[in-house]
């Protein structure tokens, strides 16, 4: 079990119990054991045989020991690096940080409302935004641009993202190559492969086709990242119903047995290489439209819970949202997820912003949830019951009929409390004098004033250079 | 209606009772035909309007219609079935460099459930993969499916395959999946573009009549 951080919030909402829990990792044990996982890798089975593993064919099945020596041998936590000294993030405990989701197809103008491609421009645009953003911790990669050819999209995004924003990074992609150049890109930066794995810029986030059923391409990103001892998750996919059982704890444990035979591989390539758990994208398919649907209930909190249970960091998602606009919708679920989210204890709480099933990123809706998350950030704060905050004496001079307003307490405790920028808390006529504007007509309002103000300190000459050959080197052919 | 039960068992998708039905039906000296049209197919056309009104969840449109299957299979004998199966035989498949299959998965069942015939091609399928598939099979549809913005053009790539090998003409190539479009599938040519799997069907049995 995770223990409370000092100095961290005394909030955690969960669901489930520690034996609800034990069941659990129980019933993907039993799975792993009995059916196994079709790996289609075959070094992969080679080094899992070599451990011990029952491999028949491409089907790979652990045993409980192998199982319990994986989860002893990897970190409970680990720490992302931003450029410089900024921005350090230590994933582990109840520490919860934020990140914009990656790569969607679409994305929803905020100047003229219209949803369209994006462009390299625009991704340049967003990531800056998400830099100036105060309470997005850390990065992907926005849009997809459109306006770049296939085989080198995925590698000039990535550098798009290295030259405007000092955050850490979540780094995903469909081809290895994309992957490893990408890699390279950050060990160039960090001054070489010891020197990143030192201080890691990133997070490799790698999808898994099926729970039970690892694709070559799986598995080798997998096995290069965790050769490169640098942290990764591995996700499996289970849209209930579909690809997965219909019920949470059975979508759960399908989903948890295939991220611990991730886990097992990636101790066995490099023990102590940093796996955070994600319980799978356990996203709910909308039996009606096959919608996959990011906002949905079911979703939430319990694979936090099943991370926290292991002592291990957990990358969660949340403030993502199924509207096809800036609206009410789109704010409620954003506001709802990460909320639970948070209150979970989710470490790594990515795609905020996402709309539409994950197809379309808003700028305007990174800003509403921007302000929903800080908050949070204000709520989540531990109340501290002490002589100063009790602040009995200065009670006992101003009371009963005194005020409070010129009271030096009062003073020193202005800027504890929370204000927002884009919500609006003025008066009727003060708010009708500025506009009228609605929260996503504001939000696109800031989206602006923010690109427009943010500086960034551009890349060294020389890492720029050295960044487009790698980008050279890697390119895919097609 | 003396077929209202065997309707009713098909919408709840009770293959075996629905078989049950049909025989009965038969031995009280119903024709084979006038069970399927207003029974089977009748059953059939209100799964596919309660389907399109939100009042059945997919799963059980897919289970109604294994179901009509069983009730079809008793009167395979008095029905000259090839006639009643429909004229599609459509290979699908997602493109190379593309693993995703749940959407095409469930295009492929909701097609074979709609009398088509449908060869899976699986995923991470490469033009000339597709390609041969199309020949060997003699399909009259490619169904192609693809999630990435990278992957997409794997469908140029196979259509020009087909073109090539002078395939073209004999088959409907119809595309979807998350980044795809109408415009996109006009560009490429391809003979139609469907957002989900209702969609697909109609497309499909349009492009079929
Ligand atoms: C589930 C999912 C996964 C699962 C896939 C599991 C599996 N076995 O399929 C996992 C987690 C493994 C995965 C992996 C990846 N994914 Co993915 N994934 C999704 C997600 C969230 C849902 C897809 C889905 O299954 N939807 C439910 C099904 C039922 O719907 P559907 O596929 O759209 O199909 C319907 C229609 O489109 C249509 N249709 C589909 N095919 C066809 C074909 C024809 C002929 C017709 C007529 C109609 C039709 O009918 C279907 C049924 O109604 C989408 C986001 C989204 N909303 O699409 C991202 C998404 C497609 N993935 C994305 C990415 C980037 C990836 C990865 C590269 C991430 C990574 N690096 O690990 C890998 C790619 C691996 C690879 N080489 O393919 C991006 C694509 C972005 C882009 N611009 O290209 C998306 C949009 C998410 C995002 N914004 O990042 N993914």
């Amino acid at each position: 079990m995770k223990e409370l951080l000092q100095g961290q919030a005394g909030v955690r909402f969960g669901k489930l119990t520690d034996e609800q829990c034990a069941k659990i990792h129980e019933a993907s044990c039993r799975l792993l054991e009995r059916v196994g996982v079709e790996a289609g890798h075959q070094r992969a089975r080679e080094i899992l045989a070599q451990a011990g593993a029952k491999v028949t064919g491409e089907r790979v099945r652990l045993s409980r020991d192998l199982i319990d020596w994986a989860l002893a041998k990897s970190p409970s936590g680990f720490t992302l690096y931003g450029r410089g000294e900024e921005h350090s993030m230590p994933v582990e405990g109840t520490n919860v940080f934020y990140g914009n989701g990656s790569e969607t197809p679409i994305m929803i103008d905020h100047r003229s409302g219209a949803r369209r491609q994006g462009t390299l421009a625009d991704v340049t645009e967003g990531i800056k935004l998400i830099d100036a953003l105060p309470h997005i911790d850390f990065v992907m990669s926005f849009a997809l641009p459109w306006d770049l050819d296939t085989g080198v999209v995925y590698l000039e995004q990535f550098k798009a993202m290295m030259a405007n924003t000092t955050k850490p990074f979540a780094y995903v992609a469909p081809r290895l190559s994309d992957v490893e150049g990408m890699v390279a890109m950050m060990e160039a930066e960090a001054g070489g492969e010891e020197a990143h794995r030192a201080r890691p810029r990133g997070l490799s986030y790698i999808n898994v086709t099926h729970p039970l059923r690892h694709s070559q391409e799986d598995l080798e990103k997998l096995m290069f990242v965790a050769g490169k001892g640098i942290p990764l998750v591995y996700n499996p996919a289970v849209l209930r119903g579909a690809s997965g059982p219909m019920t949470i704890p059975a979508a759960l444990a399908v989903a948890n047995a295939g991220e611990l035979f991730g886990l097992v591989l990636a101790q066995l390539i490099n023990e102590g290489t940093p796996v955070s758990l994600s319980g799978g994208t356990q996203d709910k398919l909308d039996m009606h439209s096959t919608i996959d649907v990011y906002s949905a209930p079911e979703n939430r909190v319990a694979f936090a819970e099943m991370a926290n249970w292991y002592d291990k960091a957990h990358w969660g998602l949340g403030g993502a949202s199924d509207s096809k606009v800036v609206d009410e919708q789109a704010a409620a679920e954003a506001a709802l997820s990460l909320t639970l989210e948070s209150l979970a204890g989710s470490n790594l709480i990515h795609d905020v912003g996402y709309m539409e099933s994950g197809l379309s990123n808003s700028l305007a809706q990174l800003v509403v949830c921007d302000e929903i998350i800080g908050w949070i950030k204000r709520f989540m704060q531990p109340l501290e019951v002490s002589d100063e905050t009790l602040a009995l004496d200065m009670i006992e001079r101003v009371a009963p009929e005194g005020d409070y307003l010129l009271e030096d307490h009062t003073m020193n405790h202005l800027n504890d409390d929370w204000y927002p920028r884009v919500f609006d808390h003025r008066t009727f006529d003060k708010w009708t004098a500025a506009g009228g504007k609605t929260l996503s007509e504001r939000a696109a309002v800031r989206v602006d004033e923010l690109i427009r103000k943010h500086e960034i300190e551009p890349l060294a000459d020389a890492l720029s250079e050295r960044l487009d050959e790698i980008i050279q080197e890697f390119k895919a052919s097609e | 209606m003396a077929f209202d039960k065997l309707i009713e068992l098909v919408q709840v998708g009770d293959g075996q009772q629905v078989a049950a039905e049909v025989q009965k039906q038969l031995d009280a000296g119903n024709s084979a035909p006038t069970i399927l049209n207003d029974g089977l197919i009748a059953a059939m056309d209100i799964v596919g309007e309660k389907m399109e009104s939100e009042e059945m969840f997919i799963p059980e449109v897919l289970r109604s219609a294994k179901a009509m299957e069983q009730g079809l299979a008793v009167m395979k004998d008095e029905l000259a079935l090839d006639d009643v199966q429909a004229s599609g035989k459509v290979v699908i498949g997602t493109v190379k460099g593309d693993l995703h299959d749940i959407g095409k998965n469930l295009v492929s069942m909701l097609l074979s459930s709609a009398g088509f015939e449908v060869i899976d091609a699986g995923i991470n399928v490469a033009p000339d993969a597709f390609v041969a598939k199309v020949e060997e099979t003699g399909a009259n549809f490619l169904a192609m499916s693809a999630l990435l913005t990278t992957t997409m053009p794997m469908m140029k790539q196979t259509i020009a395959e087909l073109e090539q090998r002078g395939l073209r003409d004999r088959v409907k190539v119809i595309i979807g999946g998350a980044p795809v479009n109408q415009g996109y599938a006009d560009e490429l040519g391809a003979d139609g573009y469907a957002s989900d799997a209702g969609a697909a069907i109609k497309l499909a049995k349009s492009l079929r009549a």
